[in-house]
């Protein structure tokens, strides 16, 4: 890593230079902001960030981003957040700040590949949308047993979900075919506004200290994957109104 | 050759006569034997010139650029070329996945147990199909056969015994053979029966198998994501060790920029091969000195390498061209693929991770055996000076090698003493060797080509099928052609069309 950054203290814990792989974080929200400060500060050199929303006042509260930032890109706002972290742009030259949306065709077209995916977008919908294109690239390769086609395949997806007092974070094998479709089972409908929680002022409500925790839990799902895979639970369910965490080594199928 | 007359004129005439690449060669060579005062010189009493050295000195700068270039790598006036340094991405991933894929059961990979039963079992269902219609054309050839009158038969049969062996043909035209009875329609319930088998084994181990393979195909996604790390192979470095060992009289390289690739190659002395099978097909497995040749190594920038047979990248002497030297010199011939045999694996290992040094220690050792229960092996005794033509110009045999080493590339180094000495030494273990004797002829044991397990070597009896297998009496009986008269060498049938 650049020499701004001494990761001393934890690198006996883990150490980014052993996991050289591409972390893309899809969604820099709430939580997909803070996961991209985590793993900047993790050390992790190869982060690419993709999200096609501008910053706005609002987000200053639960967001990573600053008041320089506003009107300007999300991504934009996480370049200067690594620039200020570290001192220089020097640092940040295999990272990758890209103002569009993911989306299947996106995909489909080969871009984004391989490495770790931490979904975080706005929209249920979208997320299936981008797991199922993940899934096909995935089964193509298994079926072609193709060299090429495993080293552009996501080796774990882990998807965040967000409300003001808990939270949800599913970590699947992209290969599994129980493990994804128990995950395509836990979506919920968009529209229902039984699971959606709003402002006074109808925007959805989002508490920062929720998305930091549940951000921070996410990049450890990510590490315990590397440094202890077995110990890794594929569900785990935040509750902070009473505090409760539980947590599953598969994802639990709807009753 | 010109008059010499002046020696400030040879001079002049050497330095203009060589190109720009071997001005500064003439230089060092021309300030060597100034040193030496071995340039002509004229005496004025008598008027002659002393022209030993210059006719040696004129002779090599109207030779080639091969031996020009010996003087820079060798002659202590001459400025050093710098050795190149290969770097080469080395490639763990095969190490990895092989390893990786040894940690989980091998039944595993029979099926994608991903898949829907139907879907991962399409193509077994697919032959049960075609064995069955099978089975339904044979029933309409016997109905047809059955049926016809005297009138069409011939035409008839012309049609059916088209499609099927003389055997077939047979059970189709005994009519008071049940049809169950005919091999297809047996081999078609066979296959029923098999895939019932496979059938009740996916649904069984799909529970077990299914998560696992997941987990399998993660790991080889991690694998294969994983960075490839360089190594820098330092040809200088590597040369120097190598010449080193007591078998290796000369060492070179040559880097091929522009396609990526490092060749090396290797000069090998004093290898004597010895039977590395448990059991050797021969009475009196014998250790067998080879005579000195090279052989080269090309490696590619991903850690990939192949050894080649042909002329120019192996040379020695010869087996089947009687004291020549071809690249026929060891009875497991090197080919374009890596195929060492159980040295196979090893040796590419150690090229993907840039182990050059070790990697032709191996070589060394592949040379210095032979499998006689190998194929290629089995000739080994060939290479007895008892077979082996004697090496007929041992100053001829001993500058093609070393040429092939200096003319070859710029950056060698290799020993003329050790190479001459090693020359001698076999040649002198030649003459002794071929009066005394290989030992008795081999004996071949080959098994049956059906049931591996027979001998049905020389002196014993068997049979042959039209495609030159050797079978014994019980597959031949149970098996092949236990009633058919033609059989031994003038077998007509073919088992693989029952």
């Amino acid at each position: 890593m650049t020499e701004a950054l001494n990761i001393m203290r934890h690198e006996s814990v883990f150490d980014p230079s052993k996991f050289p792989y591409t972390m893309h974080i899809i969604g820099a929200g709430a939580t997909g902001s803070r996961v991209f400060a985590a793993l900047l500060e993790l050390g992790m050199k190869n982060i690419h960030v993709f999200d096609g929303d501008i910053v706005e006042d609002h987000n200053l509260a639960n967001q990573i981003y600053v008041a320089e930032d506003i009107n300007q890109p999300k991504v934009t706002g996480c370049f200067n957040f690594a620039e200020r972290k570290l001192g220089s742009a020097d640092g940040l030259t295999q990272m990758k700040f890209m103002h569009r949306k993911v989306t299947k065709e996106y995909i489909g077209r080969g871009y984004l590949t391989g490495g770790i995916v931490f979904l975080m977008t706005d929209t249920m919908e979208s997320r299936k949308d981008i797991v199922d294109a993940l899934v096909a690239r995935c089964d193509a390769a298994t079926r072609s047993s193709s060299d090429a086609g495993m080293g552009a395949t996501p080796m774990l997806i882990i998807e965040t979900r967000m409300a003001s007092t808990h939270g949800n974070i599913f970590s699947f094998n992209p290969f599994d075919v129980v493990a994804r479709e128990a995950w395509y089972a836990t979506l919920v409908d968009d529209t229902d506004e039984d699971n959606i929680e709003l402002s006074p002022c109808g925007t959805t409500l989002s508490v920062g200290t929720t998305a930091s925790l549940i951000a921070n839990y996410a990049v450890w799902q990510m590490m315990q994957f590397f440094i202890d895979p077995l110990g890794m639970q594929q569900q785990v369910d935040f509750f902070f109104k009473p505090t409760l965490t539980i947590t599953s080594p598969t994802i639990a199928t709807a009753a | 050759m010109p008059e010499i007359d002046n020696s400030e004129d040879w001079t002049t005439r050497i330095r203009t006569l060589v190109e720009s690449e071997q001005r500064e060669q003439a230089r060092c060579r021309h300030e060597h034997l100034m040193e030496r005062n071995q340039m002509p010189t004229y005496d004025i009493e008598t008027g002659t010139t002393n022209t030993s050295a210059w006719a040696s000195e004129w002779e090599w700068a109207t030779s080639t650029t091969a031996t020009a270039t010996t003087t820079i790598t060798t002659d202590d006036y001459a400025e050093p070329i710098a050795f190149p340094v290969f770097h080469l991405q080395q490639n763990t991933q095969a190490i990895e996945l092989r390893a990786l894929r040894d940690r989980y059961p091998t039944a595993m990979f029979d099926f994608d147990y991903q898949l829907p039963l139907r879907r991962a079992l399409l193509s077994h269902r697919a032959d049960v199909r075609t064995a069955i219609r099978g089975v339904e054309r044979i029933k309409a050839a016997r109905h047809a056969l059955q049926n016809a009158s005297p009138r069409f038969y011939p035409d008839i049969h012309s049609m059916v015994s088209a499609q099927y062996s003389s055997r077939v043909m047979r059970a189709l035209e005994d009519f008071n053979t049940p049809i169950q009875q005919i091999t297809a329609y047996r081999n078609a319930v066979a296959q029923i029966e098999e895939y019932r088998a496979i059938r009740e084994q996916f649904l069984r181990d799909q529970p077990r198998y299914a998560p696992r393979l997941a987990e399998y195909n993660q790991q080889v996604a991690m694998i294969r994501q994983r960075p490839v790390v360089p190594v820098e192979i330092n040809t200088q470095d590597l040369i120097s060790v190598l010449i080193q060992w007591e078998n290796v009289w000369g060492v070179a390289v040559h880097h091929n920029q522009y396609e990526e690739i490092l060749k090396i190659r290797i000069g090998l002395c004093g290898i004597v091969m010895e039977e590395s099978a448990r059991e050797s097909r021969y009475d009196t497995p014998m250790a067998i000195q080879l005579a000195p040749f090279y052989f080269t190594i090309k490696l590619t920038k991903d850690g990939r390498f192949v050894c080649s047979s042909s002329d120019n990248n192996v040379r020695g002497l010869s087996r089947f061209e009687p004291g020549c030297m071809m690249y026929d010199v060891h009875p497991h011939q090197l080919s374009d693929a890596p195929c060492f045999g159980t040295f196979g694996q090893t040796m590419i290992d150690m090229a993907l991770q840039g182990d050059i040094i070790s990697l032709v220690g191996t070589l060394i050792g592949f040379y210095s055996q032979y499998n006689s229960q190998d194929s290629a092996g089995v000739n080994a005794m060939h290479y007895h000076p008892e077979r082996l033509d004697r090496i007929r110009d041992v100053d001829e045999y001993n500058d093609t090698l070393s040429n092939a080493l200096t003319g070859w590339s710029e950056h060698y180094v290799y020993s003329a003493e050790k190479l001459i000495t090693a020359t001698q030494q076999y040649d002198d273990y030649h003459q002794t060797e071929r009066t005394n004797g290989c030992g008795p002829c081999i004996v071949e044991t080959m098994y049956c080509a059906n049931c591996e397990d027979v001998n049905v070597g020389d002196g014993t009896d068997y049979y042959i099928t039209a495609g030159g297998d050797r079978i014994c009496h019980t597959c031949w009986h149970e098996e092949y052609c236990g009633d058919c008269e033609n059989h031994n060498e003038d077998c007509q049938c073919n088992p693989e069309e029952w």
